[in-house]
């Protein structure tokens, strides 16, 4: 006996992409519809796969502000499955908890939200066989900081026992600790594949006994979330381990990449560097629109004509004009790290002024708390009324910032 | 380091130049003015430092004179190790620097030999002109600090305070705590899209609640159709009743009728229509009889009036005779003067043609005359035979007689005899041939012997051929004309032969004997002609003989049927009597055939007739019986009875009917006598009322129905305008753009906020770790150059000016010093910057270009005295056009040093 279904998690409809301060108003309707493009994809797998059921492990919405709009596209894909006879098994996350607001929207006929008070077990019949029971329960409010794993027991042994959990498992960084487990509390649930949600990224935590399974996100966000994004198309076997395949389902990849301009002289050679690059990993996505976050780095002459005004935004001018109607489309996002032809080495070595400040700055870096430069950043960082829209500063934050002022001071004082 | 020797290919005005004996301590190099002093402190910069780039705005120092950009300079290290510094301006790999067992490439290396020490603090420090000293005048503020201070930083012409001005203007534009800044305007966009955030927010909260409203209308949709619908149904029922109010009265009414109507038994089905159809026929029967009646009396007259020549019918065999004739009469009478005419013609023909043959011929004759083919033959036989005798007769004739008129001709003009020449070369070829055997025998040459022999052999050959020719010429003429004349006799004899037979052959058949053969053939042919003429003469005679007789037996006819016609005479022309004959012959044909045809006519009528009159009687019966089987007395009393019968069906079929539709609308049974009885009990009136009070409120529902149709529809848009809208994810992508144009905005303002701090740091560090050792190096000098006039430098550490006091403790500033004094405390300033700067690195050639023109003599040897003391620990070379300087420092002990 076989169980076939698509395990996918972190929909985000219609949420914003992060990370970029302006966008062309193309890029931001593909960046607007890419998450429910996503979420269309794995409707069309489902359809094309013929699956018994998908399970969705939470955070379908971005936040508990989800709008109506996305509600309803989600619904729509929903009554498409359930008319074709599969089945949608659903739990909430920490983005969508079940005390947000939720448009009163009748579900389609074989949809099932878990509940957020106690484990739900719901069996999957086909003709009077069970072939499966799908375990799950949602977060109730968006903080749940309770072990939700351990309560997940298996209460039958015909067919296969699925758990559907939005949980960190391992208190995995970068992401917040809701319903914390562990892997041992997974296992001891005795299910045959734990469908997990909550991190963006795809990880077999286990292979079998149980297979211990995070999809990872339908579609990244922004600039943090590189790589392929999409869902797991599972079949349990009786007697064989887990089938997972990982499909991709994102429409827009996004993808890091430095541009070493080193030894550039003129800015046709920077522009035909990033121009080349682009172009290489345009290639390596294939069909897939792509959204680069290229670094500018190494020593260059033209580092300070490339810190001059609108110089990169007139670069990033000249790389959209050359990868204009191209299909599938390629944008650009570039950002400056260069330094100018000055020996770094020497200048520390030296015994004035600028020595001394190179001193003053590595001395700074080597610091653990920054209490003195906190303090000057207090006016805009605690202090100002717009503060909400800016996180907390990190340590590797502030080194950055260091390493930009420390940049910024030599610009002035070698020039 | 210490500088050995400058070696210049090519910079400025020098060219191949060399600088040597430049050594430790004090150097002095003299020379007047466009010497090149300036030149070579620049070329020693450039040595150390790398040359200016193409593209910079300075003086490049072309070499004027030839020779590459570049050249060598030898110096030596702390350790004593010499070292030789190779560059030049078109390698950009950097400088060479050889030691005599080492050589290595690139400025880094070079850096690490001059201590990490920059161009700018070389320039500054350690090479400078008198003009780079005065350049510094009416500063305050920032720009000594620049100066003075940016001399020990290392920063050469780059301002501190600017750059520090520069950052602190980017911070405020980015933020500031009150005022307009990027982070300001940001976050006022930002509130704005919250707001509009926030009331698309609660507009979403309103769909669920017009999803209630919506659901709410739509139960009470569905209640007031219902509503409707039950009043449709009593509308339609009353509406019934008003419609069937007088059917139903008109069914009761016609059940009151047929319940008192007579009863009548035994009346036929279709009784009244069999009863008319009887009539019927026995009407039409009478007016047949009427009619055929009137049919036999017209062919009785028509009858009567036909006459017929039965006489002449009887004479039907002669008549259609005739009628046979007819054509052939008329082309015997039409032909018979032709063939006469043409016998005429034909027996005057042969006359002429009788004629024509000469006398004694007849017609007997020519029909006993004929030449058979035998005959034919031997006619052609004599011919060719008399005609080839007499051309064989004529030619040999003609012959004999040219032959007689050659000779005559001949005679005339005879032969020519043979020319004596001819005659004698037989005799002469002979004697020479002779001749020749003789000599030939006596001399024994066989050669003459030869030839005499072929000679006598060819004059014999010749002599008897001229006398054979002659001799035969005269013979051959005499036989030829015998020959002819006897050939000619022979003709004339064979001719005459042949003509006595063919007169024989002629007289045998008794023909005229001069006849020629020709004229006996054609005598033939004309015998041939006559004779068919003769025969063609006959047969006219008996078709003339056929015509007679045909012509006399149609006459006999025609004679004998004309008594049986009235009025006929015969005509001379026989043809028009007979047509006349036939015309009549057809027209008492016709008439005959019309009179047996009514005839016909008639029985058939009285036939019918007697059939008719026996079915008018049948009619009469079966009428009779009819009325007798239905109790009728008669005809009238069987239509009364008739007339009841088919009103009792008519409301018969009226009640069936009106029950029928009745029952079709209120439906069958119970319902239908209660229908029944509710109309037998009420009013079309009291209905009516009924009927319109239902209108009244269906309308009144319809109007709510409207109303709350109206009412959904409003909500649905509503609904699908909040399903559809994507303003909360537009205002959402606004936010995040936002919030990431602050964090870029305040990333951006920490960097330079930090770049300020750090500035400020490292400013406060320099002037407490290095500046006041720098001071403390500069007053003292200073203090010695100005002997005890200015006995302390100080700079209060909020202020950035400079001051010095003299010794009465009066305190001074840059701008109440005097030229000289100012230079003097610059230069005190640039010992102890020197002084501080070499605590941490290598010692390096202090060049100084003419700056002491400006001292008095005193403070100029004071300050010779510590040029003198600063040269014990490191290089120093003074350059000048100056010669009371160049002794001076001779006379200290200075190194002098010429260039080559």
């Amino acid at each position: 006996m076989t169980f076939k279904f698509i395990h996918c998690s972190d929909l985000h409809i219609d949420s914003p992409f992060k990370g970029l301060s302006s966008v062309e108003h193309p890029l931001a309707e593909v960046l607007r519809k890419s998450t429910y493009q996503a979420f269309q994809n794995i409707v069309d797998l489902a359809l094309k796969e013929k699956v018994e059921a998908i399970l969705i492990a939470g955070d379908i919405y971005d936040g508990s502000d989800k709008s109506l709009e996305a509600q309803l596209k989600f619904r729509r894909g929903l009554q498409k499955l359930s008319d074709a006879g599969i089945y949608i098994f659903i739990v909430h996350g920490n983005h969508d908890p079940l005390d947000s607001w939720s448009a009163s929207l009748e579900w389609p006929e074989r949809v099932h939200v878990f509940s957020g008070d106690r484990v739900e077990c719901i069996p999957i019949e086909n003709n009077g066989i069970v072939k499966a029971y799908i375990h799950g329960i949602s977060y109730p409010k968006r903080e749940v900081r309770e072990n939700l794993a351990q309560k997940f027991s298996r209460n039958n042994d015909d067919g296969f026992s699925v758990g559907l959990l939005h949980s960190n498992v391992g208190n995995q960084s970068g992401h917040d600790n809701y319903a914390p487990c562990s892997i041992g509390d997974l296992i001891a649930g005795g299910m045959d594949y734990w469908a997990l949600g909550h991190i963006h990224r795809f990880q077999v935590l286990r292979e079998s006994n149980p297979a211990i399974v995070y999809s990872g996100n339908t579609q990244a966000r922004h600039m943090g979330e590189t790589g392929e994004k999409g869902c797991c198309l599972v079949t349990l076997n009786k007697n064989a381990d887990p089938l997972i395949q990982f499909i991709s389902t994102d429409t827009i990849r996004y993808i890091h990449g430095d541009v070493d301009l080193s030894g550039t002289t003129s800015l046709e050679e920077v522009i035909h560097a990033v121009c080349s690059k682009c172009e290489y990993f345009a290639d390596q996505t294939k069909q897939k629109d792509v959204f680069l976050h290229l670094l500018l780095k190494g020593r260059t002459q033209v580092h300070s004509e490339l810190q001059r005004g609108d110089a990169i935004k007139e670069l990033q001018g000249e790389i959209r004009t050359y990868f204009h109607g191209r299909t599938p489309s390629t944008w650009v996002n570039i950002k400056l790290n260069t330094a100018g032809i000055y020996d770094i080495e020497s200048l520390r070595e030296g015994k004035d002024f600028v020595s001394d400040l190179i001193a003053l700055f590595e001395s700074m870096e080597a610091e653990e708390s920054f209490v003195d430069l906190k303090q000057a950043l207090k006016p805009v960082f605690e202090t100002w009324q717009g503060k909400k829209y800016l996180n907390d500063l990190s340590d590797k934050e502030i080194k950055d910032i260091l390493s930009h002022a420390k940049s910024l001071c030599l610009d002035k004082l070698l020039k | 380091m210490e500088i050995r020797e400058i070696q210049i290919d090519g910079f400025g005005i020098f060219s191949t130049k060399k600088v040597k004996g430049v050594s430790s301590g004090l150097n002095i190099i003299y020379g007047p003015n466009e010497f090149g002093k300036t030149t070579l402190l620049e070329f020693i910069r450039c040595m150390l430092f790398g040359f200016p780039k193409k593209n910079q705005k300075v003086n490049q120092y072309p070499p004027v004179n030839g020779g590459r950009l570049g050249g060598v300079l030898k110096c030596a290290l702390a350790s004593g190790q010499i070292i030789s510094v190779d560059r030049q301006a078109d390698k950009k790999d950097g400088p060479i620097i050889r030691t005599e067992s080492t050589e290595n490439q690139g400025q880094s290396y070079l850096d690490s030999l001059l201590g990490y020490a920059t161009r700018e603090v070389f320039k500054n420090l350690y090479a400078f002109t008198i003009d780079e000293l005065h350049d510094i005048q009416s500063l305050r503020g920032e720009e000594i600090k620049s100066r003075i201070y940016g001399v020990g930083m290392g920063l050469g012409e780059i301002s501190l305070g600017k750059i520090e001005q520069e950052i602190e203007k980017t911070c405020t534009e980015i933020f500031r705590p009150r005022g307009q800044s990027r982070m300001g305007l940001v976050l006022s966009e930002m509130n704005e899209v919250e707001k509009e955030v926030i009331k698309v927010q609660a507009n979403l909260g309103k769909f669920n609640e017009l999803n209630n409203t919506s659901s709410k209308m739509n139960g009470e949709k569905a209640i007031k159709i219902r509503e409707i619908d039950d009043l449709e149904l009593t509308k339609k029922l009353l509406e019934t009743r008003q419609e069937l109010f007088p059917v139903v009265m008109e069914m009761l009414s016609a059940i009151e009728e047929v319940g008192q109507m007579e009863v009548v038994l035994k009346f036929p089905e279709n009784g009244m229509r069999r009863l008319s159809s009887m009539q019927l026929d026995r009407k039409n029967l009478l007016e047949q009889l009427k009619e055929e009646q009137q049919n036999h009396d017209e062919l009785k007259v028509k009858l009567r009036s036909i006459l017929v020549n039965d006489e002449l019918l009887g004479r039907e065999g002669d008549v259609l005779f005739l009628q046979q004739s007819l054509k052939e009469i008329q082309s015997v009478i039409k032909d018979e003067v032709k063939v006469k005419n043409e016998r005429q013609h034909i027996i005057a023909q042969i006359m002429v043609d009788l004629d024509g043959m000469g006398p004694g011929w007849t017609e007997d004759r020519i029909n006993k005359f004929e030449l058979s083919e035998l005959e034919k033959k031997e006619i052609q036989q004599f011919y060719s035979h008399l005609s080839e005798s007499r051309q064989n007769e004529t030619s040999t004739k003609d012959k004999l007689n040219l032959h007689r008129e050659q000779k005559e001709a001949n005679k005339l003009d005879p032969k020519p005899p043979l020319s004596p020449w001819r005659r004698a070369l037989p005799y002469g070829l002979v004697c020479v041939g002779v001749v020749g055997i003789v000599v030939g025998g006596i001399l024994v040459d066989y050669i003459y012997l030869g030839l005499g022999l072929s000679m006598v052999g060819l004059g014999a050959f010749l002599g008897n051929k001229i006398l054979v020719e002659v001799t035969m010429e005269q013979k051959v003429e005499d036989k030829l004309e015998a020959s002819l004349v006897k050939l000619f006799k022979d003709a004339t004899e064979k001719r005459e032969r042949i003509f006595g037979e063919w007169s024989i052959w002629l007289s045998e058949r008794g023909l005229d004997q001069h006849l020629s053969p020709l004229a006996t053939e054609k005598l033939g042919d004309k015998v041939c002609g006559i004779k068919i003429r003769m025969i063609q003469k006959e047969s006219i005679d008996e078709r003339l003989r056929s015509m007679s007789k045909t012509i006399e037996e149609v006459s006999r006819r025609v004679e004998k049927i004309a008594p049986s016609l009235k009025n006929f005479v015969v005509d001379i022309d026989i043809p028009t009597s007979i047509q006349v004959i036939c015309r009549h012959f057809d027209e008492a044909r016709i008439s005959r055939g019309k009179r047996e045809n009514l005839e016909v006519q008639c029985r058939g009528l009285i036939e019918k007739i007697k059939v008719l009159n026996r079915k008018i009687e049948e009619k009469n019966c079966e009428l009779s019986d009819f009325l007798r089987s239905v109790d009728a007395v008669d005809e009238d009393s069987f239509i009364e009875k008739n007339k009841t019968v088919e009103r009792k069906k008519h409301l018969d079929r009226i009640i069936v009917e009106k029950k029928g539709y009745i029952q079709s609308r209120v439906g069958l049974g119970v319902v239908y006598n209660e229908f029944i009885e509710y109309v037998k009990s009420s009013s079309p009136e009291e209905n009516h009322q009924r009927l319109n009070s239902a209108l009244k409120r269906l309308s009144e529902l319809n109007a709510e129905k409207d109303e709350l149709f109206q009412t959904i529809g409003e909500t649905r848009t509503r609904i699908d305008y909040l399903s559809t809208n994507e303003d909360m994810s537009k205002q959402k992508t606004a936010l995040e753009i936002g919030r990431q144009k602050i964090k870029e905005f305040g990333r951006e303002w920490a960097a330079n906020k930090i770049a300020l701090c750090m500035l400020d740091k490292a400013r406060k560090k320099y002037e407490k770790e290095r500046q006041p050792a720098v001071i403390k190096k500069a007053e003292e000098i200073f203090t010695h150059v100005t002997q005890g006039d200015y006995s302390r430098i100080f700079k209060p550490m909020d202020s950035d000016d400079i001051f010095i006091v003299d010794e009465n403790e009066r305190v001074k500033g840059l701008l109440e010093m005097s030229r000289g004094t100012r230079e003097q405390l610059y230069l005190a300033l640039r010992f102890g910057l020197i002084a501080e700067h070499e605590k941490r690195s290598e010692p390096l050639p202090l060049i100084m270009d003419d700056i002491f023109v400006n001292f008095d003599d005193d403070r100029n040897n004071q300050i010779l005295d510590r040029v003198r003391e600063f040269s014990k620990k490191r290089q120093v070379i003074v350059l000048t056009c100056h010669k009371r300087t160049l002794d001076a420092y001779s006379s200290r002990g200075a190194n002098t040093v010429t260039i080559l």
